[in-house]
């Protein structure tokens, strides 16, 4: 499904993503951890198209295509969803208007007929009775004034309604008390599918508690220095990025 | 001085028939004195320094027009059917065929100038011998001495409703190019509601509109006074709008400007009784080579008065907006809240906003805060709504339609807000 190849990346003219090979098989999930800085929020980014995010090298497949030539709302079509760290607030545009134009949108790009006001809405409110959401945020501006853990929900409910293949999730699990987090962990797991790959991209590995991984990577400084399955995370948690660090450096004094 | 627009104003003064009444002879000559005096206002004068008028101070007008006719269809298409009384003025000069003043409800009144004149002549008279005498006043001195055609509105003490009055404005098409001075008056008597909408409609044939308009506002009324410019020609307008504000009344004022070739308005208002409020807002969206010159006082004059002001504007293509927005808080006008804020988004790097806020403070308890921002459509929400599949164009459109929504919302009525929201898409989001 995504296959990514010696990755480089640079914003600004500073490279931050140097050689990243990551390979997701369909109905995976994969964990993307590291320290601050790693770069962890530039690959999604980069995955998604922002502006700004320059491939130097290496190139990232998805579903075989090279997507570095897709515009942003091209690689979406394509089935691709980010789910932010910082979701934005766009004041003045409702979110069940931009969610039914996200989605028509979509449907358009593969030949599918366009979802009437009152065909949306059903769909909404089937998406809202599985994912515990309130429908009171379907009528305000899209995030706008939305604490934490309704901005994640929000995002995890534009997932549920858009329905990717791969969904990157960037840090979802920030700012969020224990029972929102459970929320969106919930919400994540109630998607998941053999069609459907998550990656999952976290600091901590508290959200692996409630999304377990098939796979757990550690990225630093722009590569991917270790992976593994998910006792990976727990050995992260026990001992720190600090010990992925001497380990590799006890390697090196072996070699 | 020289130049063909004076010499043409000149010659109409000179030619113009005098008055039937005998107290506004001496007002006009005054006027007549002052304005070619100063003249054009030029560059120099600092409330024009954004706003050349060399195209209009070059060229020759006819000021004493007979009145002439539009194009029906073209009228269809900007009557407001949803109003108490409608009047529109051709040239200045009534249009029966589509004006609507029918079964008025006790305590309105709505007349054109000429019969304002006739039939409350001393009601209107303080307001007719006010005096533009400074030199950024010189297009309003020159509308008191050649003013032929406007309107009045009377808003009774015993008015039981709030009706809502337009009055549209057009020009005709001549060979010559018409310089119009219409003055227009709304009165509201003590406790009076109403919404007035003052419309800018078909200015054509590079004619030029220069009009003047007060509002009296008597203690505890209560007017939405609507100001909109739609010009979909090479029209020219420069409006002068005072308003009186008297205590604890409330002026809602609102501002929409679609475009046209030139457009000044200086508005100024006066917090002349306790408690006394103004909430102002406004949108200006430019495209093509429009200009729109906006110069907005307000002055606090009386203790506990209020003002809001949220002006926006959106610039493309080669336009250009400006927005000078200037409160003045007198000595002794204590317990003064005034806020202001302007946001411009600039789309063109050919286009130019100038954004201009101005605090001029003489009390001590007061609360003033003021903001300008100029910017591009956001990146991140733009980045945001297309990573959810939505195009480019589409996602820029929708920004756009939110930062004019947010404004046109809070305009008097949807019947009037409608139709500036649909002008607006077909003209910018087509």
């Amino acid at each position: 499904m995504l296959n990514i190849q010696n990755l480089h990346v640079s914003v600004a003219g500073k490279e931050i993503l140097k050689g990243v090979n990551l390979h997701v098989r369909s109905g995976e999930v994969h964990a993307i951890m590291g320290p601050n800085g790693a770069g962890k929020s530039t690959l999604g980014y980069a995955i998604a198209g922002r502006v700004g995010y320059e491939i130097t090298e290496g190139q990232v497949l998805f579903n075989g295509v090279d997507i570095s030539t897709l515009s942003v709302e091209q690689r979406a079509q394509a089935g691709l969803f980010l789910a932010f760290q910082y979701p934005v607030e766009i004041p003045g545009v409702n979110n069940t208007y931009f969610l039914r134009a996200a989605l028509n949108a979509q449907r358009a790009a593969r030949e599918l007929k366009a979802l009437d006001s009152r065909e949306f809405l059903k769909l909404v409110r089937d998406k809202l009775k599985v994912l515990h959401i309130s429908d009171d945020l379907l009528n305000r501006a899209v995030n706008e004034g939305f604490s934490g853990g309704e901005k994640k929900r929000n995002e995890i409910f534009q997932m549920a309604v858009l329905e990717p293949t791969l969904a990157i999730l960037d840090e979802t699990d920030s700012g969020l008390d224990i029972d929102s987090l459970k929320l969106v962990a919930d919400g994540v797991n109630r998607l998941r599918r053999d069609d459907r790959s998550f990656v999952v991209v976290t600091h901590y590995q508290r959200l692996l508690d409630y999304i377990e991984p098939d796979f757990v990577h550690v990225l630093a400084d722009g590569v991917i220095v270790e992976s593994g399955d998910k006792t990976l995370a727990g050995e992260l948690e026990n001992h720190g990025y600090g010990w992925i660090k001497e380990r590799q450096l006890a390697e090196v004094a072996r070699a | 001085m020289t130049g063909a627009f004076l010499n043409s104003a000149r010659s109409a003064i000179a030619e113009q028939s005098a008055p039937a009444l005998a107290w506004l002879a001496p007002v006009r000559a005054h006027a007549a004195s002052s304005f070619l005096a100063a003249g054009v206002p030029t560059r120099r004068v600092e409330r024009w320094k954004y706003t050349e008028l060399k195209t209009v101070a070059g060229k020759s007008y006819d000021f004493l027009l007979e009145p002439g006719s539009v194009e029906i269809d073209e009228i269809d298409a900007l009557l407001n059917r949803d109003c108490t009384a409608l009047l529109v003025l051709i040239d200045g000069e009534l249009d029966a065929l589509h004006s609507r003043r029918e079964d008025l409800p006790l305590g309105l009144g709505v007349y054109t100038l000429s019969e304002a004149l006739s039939r409350l002549p001393e009601r209107i008279r303080p307001l007719l011998e006010q005096e533009f005498n400074a030199p950024d006043e010189s297009m309003a001195s020159l509308n008191a001495a050649l003013m032929r055609g406007g309107f009045v509105i009377d808003l009774g003490k015993n008015l039981m409703m709030e009706p809502t009055i337009e009055v549209l404005h057009l020009t005709s098409n001549r060979a010559e190019p018409l310089a119009i001075n219409t003055r227009g008056i709304v009165l509201a008597a003590a406790g009076a509601r109403a919404k007035v909408v003052e419309h800018f409609g078909h200015i054509g044939g590079g004619n030029l509109l220069n009009s003047v308009t007060q509002l009296e506002l008597g203690e505890d009324s209560q007017l939405h006074f609507v100001r909109l410019q739609d010009l979909c020609s090479r029209g020219q307008v420069i409006s002068r709008l005072d308003a009186k504000v008297a205590a604890r009344a409330r002026l809602d004022f609102s501002q929409v400007d679609l475009g046209g070739e030139l457009a000044r308005l200086d508005t100024r208002v006066a917090l002349a009784g306790i408690a006394a409020q103004v909430h102002a807002r406004g949108l200006t969206a430019l495209k093509g080579r429009a200009h729109v010159d906006h110069q907005f006082e307000i002055i606090h004059a009386a203790r506990d008065t209020r003002s809001t002001q949220q002006f926006r504007a959106i610039a493309d293509g080669r336009s250009r907006s400006v927005f000078a927005g200037k409160v003045i808080v007198q000595p002794g006008a204590d317990g003064a809240d005034a806020q202001q804020s302007t946001r411009n988004l600039l789309l063109s790097a050919h286009a130019e906003i100038d954004a201009k806020p101005e605090l001029e403070i003489y009390a001590d308890e007061v609360k003033c805060s003021h903001g300008a921002t100029v910017g591009q459509l956001d990146e991140a929400a733009l980045f945001y709504l297309r990573s959810r599949g939505i195009d480019a164009a589409s996602a820029r459109a929708m920004l756009l339609q939110a930062f004019v929504e947010e404004l046109l919302a809070g305009i008097a009525s949807p019947s009037i807000s409608a139709p500036l929201q649909e002008r607006f898409a077909q003209r910018f989001l087509a």
